[in-house]
């Protein structure tokens, strides 16, 4: 694609991506976009396909048919690390820390993704995570979750990304930790990256984004402004199925 | 025993000790971060020697230059065979990889025949090192205190380039976790290739020192794999200071079991590995990822 376009591009773009596993098809085509700097979430129950789409984009499944976009670019047959330097940073629901490296080996290990673009330094992720700084030098693996979650965070905006894949951030973890969590992600969304957050956290989800996608069974089945789903009773009790109880 | 054959023994255990450490640590260094089993590492060792040979025997170039250009030339190879051949099957089964790297054994064992015949190959001792010393009244040759000073050198240079660089780095990453190490930005296809020509290296190297030792001959990868399993496996899969452990178990049992049990040979060695296996399946130093 030519540059004068590559500058209108949306930072991602998918149309009608179908993927899975061995076992079988997960994704029945599913076409999203995310602008510049623009903060999205993608809602969806347990096995919706949310961490899928976020692995389809990040090339560590095998593309089936579809096209996925990074800045105008069609990555589909991108290696992970290429797109990673092409300024995409994966923050896994599995945090994946690498437990022989220490915190701040995890955290430098994802320069490699970073070329010619700046990006924050140390002192400005321990900044976001006052925690990690005391425990620059423990392994990654004797970190608690709470931190372990931290680190990922950290460690995918240490690529300098254009756009963030949060999968999950806040899943399994203890409430205070998770106030902790909320207060640096709504910190991280006031900068100009952009943000594709998975959520089970309805209500969270939706002040950080301005627009949603609503995922269920591999197809989107709403699209729209936060505000517009909040306010849908219909879409969020037939795929969410929260009540006004478990909202949270 | 005499206090001075007691101390020839001990030197003669340990050089080769540091050669099955030189050996073991590539094997290792492979496994622990590309997964592979490498059965071709005994004939990437046996390559180095005639290497040596060739360049410091045939060409009569200095023993120097040979320490430089075999083991480099070996990690070339192994640079060939897995960007050709390894690397299109990490996805596959573990079987389908032992016969793979099975087959580069055949495959090297029958190039090295063309190549030199199935004679003996002796490569003479550099000058500098032909000498011998004298310790308590007993010669001994300079050359084994070299392997022993070498090794420890090449174990510290080793554990610095894992641990302090940026390259170091990215190799225990990718050993934990491939998949998240290039999320994140890091060409493992091309950090592959280079573990493995490390590696590959290292068993070059191994072979280029046993060169003016023990002669090269086509079944000496035959040999050594066998040793270098035991150390592994005696170690830990994957695992520096194992390999440097079982090295060392090896090379003192190897040269003073048949002192106390006459014709044992390799029956100790096996012993020993029936015995760790039964006590510490997983080796002295078990680990899930690469450690120095």
């Amino acid at each position: 694609m030519n540059k004068e376009k590559n500058g209108q591009a949306p930072t991602l773009s998918l149309q009608d991506v179908r993927a899975g596993y061995d076992i079988g098809e997960v994704l029945h085509g599913i076409t999203l976009r995310v602008g510049r700097g623009e903060r999205v979430c993608m809602l969806g129950r347990n096995g919706a396909g949310k961490t899928t789409t976020l692995r389809a984009i990040m090339g560590l499944l095998p593309q089936r048919a579809g096209r996925i976009e990074v800045n105008g670019n069609d990555v589909g047959k991108w290696p992970a690390h290429r797109i990673a330097r092409s300024g995409v940073g994966y923050v896994p629901e599995e945090r994946r820390i690498f437990p022989t490296l220490t915190v701040r080996e995890n955290l430098t290990l994802a320069l490699a993704a970073r070329s010619q673009r700046n990006g924050p330094s140390l002192d400005d992720v321990f900044s976001l995570f006052p925690n990690l700084a005391t425990l620059q030098r423990a392994r990654g693996g004797n970190l608690s979750g709470g931190e372990q979650q931290m680190l990922t965070i950290a460690r995918g905006l240490m690529t300098a990304p254009g756009l963030l894949l949060l999968d999950e951030p806040t899943e399994g973890l203890a409430p205070v930790v998770v106030a902790d969590l909320q207060r640096a992600l709504e910190q991280i969304v006031t900068t100009d990256v952009a943000v594709l957050l998975t959520e089970q956290k309805v209500d969270f989800a939706l002040s950080l984004c301005d627009r949603a996608y609503v995922l269920d069974r591999g197809e989107i089945r709403f699209e729209g402004p936060a505000g517009e789903l909040r306010n849908n009773e219909r879409v969020l009790d037939e795929y969410l199925a929260v009540g006004a109880a478990q909202r949270g | 025993m005499s206090t001075s054959s007691f101390v020839i023994h001990l030197l003669n255990a340990i050089s080769f000790a540091m050669l099955l450490f030189l050996v073991s640590v590539g094997l290792n260094l492979i496994f622990g971060v590309l997964g592979v089993i490498n059965f071709a590492h005994g004939a990437l060792y046996m390559v180095g020697a005639y290497a040596a040979f060739q360049v410091a025997g045939a060409w009569d170039v200095p023993f120097g230059v040979a320490l430089v250009v075999a083991p480099l030339a070996v990690a070339v190879i192994g640079t060939v065979i897995e960007v050709l051949f390894l690397r299109r099957i990490y996805a596959r089964d573990i079987a389908v990889q032992l016969l793979m790297t099975f087959a580069f054994v055949l495959i090297l064992d029958d190039l090295v025949r063309l190549i030199w015949g199935t004679g003996i190959k002796a490569t003479p001792r550099p000058e500098l090192l032909s000498g011998a010393v004298s310790i308590f009244g007993r010669e001994y040759p300079i050359y084994g205190l070299f392997i022993i000073v070498l090794g420890p050198l090449v174990a510290a240079a080793l554990w610095y380039f894992i641990e302090r660089t940026s390259f170091g780095q990215r190799v225990r990453a990718a050993s934990t976790d491939r998949h998240m190490a290039s999320a994140l930005g890091v060409n493992v296809p091309v950090l592959f290739s280079a573990v493995f020509a490390l590696g590959s290296l290292l068993a070059g190297l191994g072979g280029t020192l046993a060169a003016p030792l023990r002669s090269a001959t086509p079944s000496m990868g035959e040999n050594i794999i066998i040793l270098t399993f035991i150390v592994v496996v005696v170690g830990g899969l994957g695992s520096f200071p194992g390999a440097l452990t079982g090295a060392l178990m090896l090379g003192l049992l190897n040269e003073f079991a048949p002192l106390l049990v006459p014709r044992s040979e390799m029956a100790v060695a096996y012993a020993l590995m029936a015995i760790v296996l039964l006590i510490r399946p997983r080796g002295l130093f078990p680990s899930p990822a690469l450690t120095t």
